[in-house]
């Protein structure tokens, strides 16, 4: 007689489970080294004493003062407490710019007016070429002796000269500007899904009378509602862990006014002679605990899992 | 069938493809100098002489920098010389010297060093030394005369302050600045070579304004460095604090307040926005502007000399200077050595030996002659024959070269530049610069930020 905890093994390990656990297996296995290995040593580091002094043997900081690199983060790390709100900001200007900009785009080119197809594709196209590049264009744009913002500027406010990258406050915006209207990837997936609405959903809602904005606001955004809620999720991740742009655009500067927590991550770990791995990794729990956070609130707000 | 055929046939085309794609990929590999080098010392390497092997960045074609195929002459005329004594393996990384130093980085997290490369200015020797894996090359160093002298100022420079110097290089960032003699004149400034103190600098920056001459570019950054670093050598007071670079505990000292104050009023302040970049690799709008003419003074290093040629400015207009001091008629000039070559310390007694040699060849006068006389920067020795140079060397870029480096070479106090002294705090006091330039930040605000700033890195 067979016990029933053996039955419920042989249930799990019938001929299908064990096929699907078989092809499973390698992405696991992959997973766990490349992923949760790591993450596991950020986590356990950052509590740590790990810079270029003991660089083949992090020291845990002791019970007592394991949170150092943590309490240092948020009291006299000025750098990486700008870095935190630049990129808070930054997921909150994707979110209010970024993603009502792209469903409203998807919006109009969903009703296929003339041109819709290339305005799609030249929507699409900054998606598609390297952030290198975004990065090239953007610095000759703000370029204080040849970008053509200095000169725009200097035609509406003669004198003015502005240089974008070299103010503070004009950075911040120059950096995020060089991202946050590229939204053509969400477009067509919003596109895709607005394609996909039965036409018989939209017969039927002329048939009661309702007109296009009706359509919009009654159909279409309520069953767009799982993939704005899935690309906002891909929009607030990309502010949250902003490098590209910044390490090409401005370099965390002026005034490190334009540091975000991926660029503090590296900046701190290797763009610096003291190579301090264990404030950089407390860093990069903090950024990870926030994606979390993030994923979950926008999963819950747009309830991308619910089915209509 | 017809699908299984078709499926075959691609499956065959792709492999195919693949195939031929690496076979290609070798023989252009082959093609490159590296490789070659490579190649040629493969085969020396066979045989029971002791075997070093000697990476560093210099990968470029000739075409793209001439510089580099001559320094690549330089080590394998070593290589042959010794080739009856020591196999000198010569490895070309193509990812240069930055991708030399993160290679090095991940070798010491399992463990292993280069036998020696060249690190051209990445400082890889605080984590290398304490983890045991770099040799101290100073009792290499006071044992030979000859050796002290060729690496000139990178004895001080690289002393650490456990008494060990675990690096020296072959060639040092001289820097002073470059002018427009014409622009001087048309202003009817006095010519830096004229100065005598910064009070000069002060009057001729006014006359140029004062005459619509853009007195200088700047931008967040390298240029900008240079001038604060060159007026740091004004004073002994100045000078001490400067030296004490990445050991000082508070930026708060009067020295200090002073150069920040004289960078905010008589620097940052004086030229327009538009000629004030963001700072950056790719930001070099100061030197166009100066090579264009448009610009008095270019705050660059030595190596600019080549910039002067076919200029617009005018090449017989371009000058070198080093920066005065506020000691009547002494002047200062910008030496950092940095790291350089680094040898290993796993290496056996023969190895580590050859190492040696070749350090000593590359710091000998004669390299030194040939680096400076080839266009390709300045050399630390302080054997260099300066006067006899200047009769050899034939084309005017040249000949500035040789100039500009023996007034480096000459001038009364000699530091090294704003990052190798501060280290981290450099990005943190460039920072700084847009705010003084706009007035949004006062000399004591930049104070007390560059004090949070060393409080949150201790």
């Amino acid at each position: 007689m067979t016990s029933p905890k053996k039955n419920s093994l042989k249930k799990i390990f019938t001929r299908k489970n064990g096929f699907v656990l078989a092809f499973l297996l390698p992405a696991i296995i992959l997973w766990a080294i490349i992923y949760a290995y790591p993450l596991i040593q950020i986590f356990f580091t950052s509590f740590s004493k790990w810079n270029y002094k003991n660089f083949l043997n992090p020291e845990f900081l002791g019970w007592e003062n394991m949170f150092d690199n943590y309490i240092k983060l948020f009291t006299v790390d000025r750098n990486f407490q700008v870095a935190l709100v630049n990129s808070l900001k930054w997921v909150v200007l994707t979110m209010c710019i970024q993603m009502p900009f792209t469903v409203i785009v998807a919006l109009v080119l969903s009703k296929k007016p003339r041109g819709w197809k290339l305005t799609r594709n030249v929507f699409i196209i900054p998606n598609i070429i390297s952030t290198a590049a975004i990065g090239l264009i953007f610095l000759n744009l703000y370029s204080p002796s040849r970008g053509i913002v200095t000169e725009i500027c200097n035609m509406i406010w003669p004198g003015s000269d502005v240089s974008v990258l070299a103010n503070p406050t004009y950075a911040f915006w120059g950096v995020t500007f060089s991202f946050i209207l590229f939204g053509g990837s969400s477009c067509l997936l919003l596109l895709t899904q607005i394609f996909s609405i039965d036409p018989a959903i939209y017969e039927a809602a002329r048939v009661d009378g309702a007109n296009e904005r009706q359509l919009d606001l009654k159909i279409r955004l309520p069953l767009m509602r799982p993939m704005i809620g899935t690309v906002s999720v891909m929009a607030a991740n990309y502010g949250l862990l902003l490098y590209n742009e910044i390490a090409l655009i401005s370099q965390g500067g002026p005034d490190n006014a334009t540091y975000s927590l991926s660029y503090y991550v590296y900046k701190t770990g290797l763009g610096s002679t003291k190579l301090n791995f264990a404030r950089a990794n407390a860093a990069g729990v903090i950024q990870i605990i926030l994606g979390i956070v993030l994923v979950g609130l926008i999963n819950k707000a747009f309830r991308t899992d619910e089915a209509d | 069938m017809k699908k299984k055929l078709i499926s075959l046939l691609l499956c065959s085309a792709m492999v195919a493809s693949m195939v031929v794609g690496c076979g290609g990929g070798s023989e252009e590999a082959a093609e490159t100098p590296a490789a070659t080098e490579e190649a040629e010392v493969t085969e020396e390497a066979d045989g029971e002489l002791p075997t070093i092997t000697f990476v560093h960045g210099y990968y470029h074609d000739e075409s793209e920098w001439a510089a580099a195929a001559e320094m690549r002459a330089i080590y394998q005329e070593f290589a042959d010389a010794h080739k009856d004594e020591f196999n000198f393996v010569i490895v070309a990384d193509e990812s240069g010297a930055e991708g030399i130093y993160n290679t090095a980085l991940n070798d010491l997290g399992a463990g292993n060093f280069y036998d020696i490369a060249d690190f051209g200015g990445w400082d890889i020797t605080p984590v290398a030394s304490a983890a045991g894996a770099i040799v101290d090359l100073k009792p290499y160093l006071d044992e030979d005369a000859a050796f002290k002298a060729g690496v000139g100022v990178c004895y001080d420079q690289n002393l650490t302050a456990d008494g060990a110097i675990y690096s020296v290089r072959e060639q040092i960032e001289g820097v002073g600045f470059w002018y427009n003699e014409a622009l001087f004149a048309e202003a009817g400034a006095k010519v830096p070579s004229e100065w005598s103190t910064w009070a000069d600098f002060n009057e001729a920056v006014d006359a140029l304004v004062a005459a619509g001459i853009t007195p200088f570019g700047l931008n967040a950054g390298w240029p900008t460095n240079i001038l604060l670093a060159g007026y740091s050598q004004r004073s002994e007071a100045s000078r001490a604090f400067y030296a004490d670079g990445k050991a000082v505990e508070s930026f708060d000292d009067e020295t200090f307040k002073e150069s920040i104050a004289f960078m905010q009023e008589n620097v940052l302040q004086k030229i327009d926005a538009a000629n004030f970049g963001p700072g950056g690799d790719d930001d070099e709008a100061y030197r166009t502007a100066f090579f264009d003419g448009e610009t008095a003074m270019l705050f660059n290093g030595v190596w600019d000399a080549g910039g002067s040629v076919d200029c617009a400015a005018g090449a017989e207009n371009i000058k070198p200077a080093v920066f005065p001091t506020d000691e009547a008629g002494k002047s200062a000039a910008l030496l950092s050595g940095g790291c350089g070559f680094v040898v290993g310390s796993h290496l056996d007694e023969a190895q580590t030996a050859a190492a040696i040699e070749f350090i000593k060849y590359m710091t000998s006068p004669e390299i030194a002659a040939r680096i400076i006389e080839k266009g390709i920067g300045m050399a630390p020795s302080t054997e260099v024959d300066y006067d006899a140079l200047a009769e050899k060397v034939t084309t005017d870029d040249a000949k500035l070269l040789v100039e500009a480096c023996r007034l480096c070479q000459n001038a009364d106090y000699q530091a090294l530049g704003l990052g190798n002294t501060f280290g981290d705090a450099e990005g943190e006091i460039q920072a700084k610069y847009a705010g003084l330039k706009d007035g949004s930040k006062t000399v004591d605000d930049v104070v007390a930020e560059l004090n949070d700033f060393l409080a949150a890195a201790e």
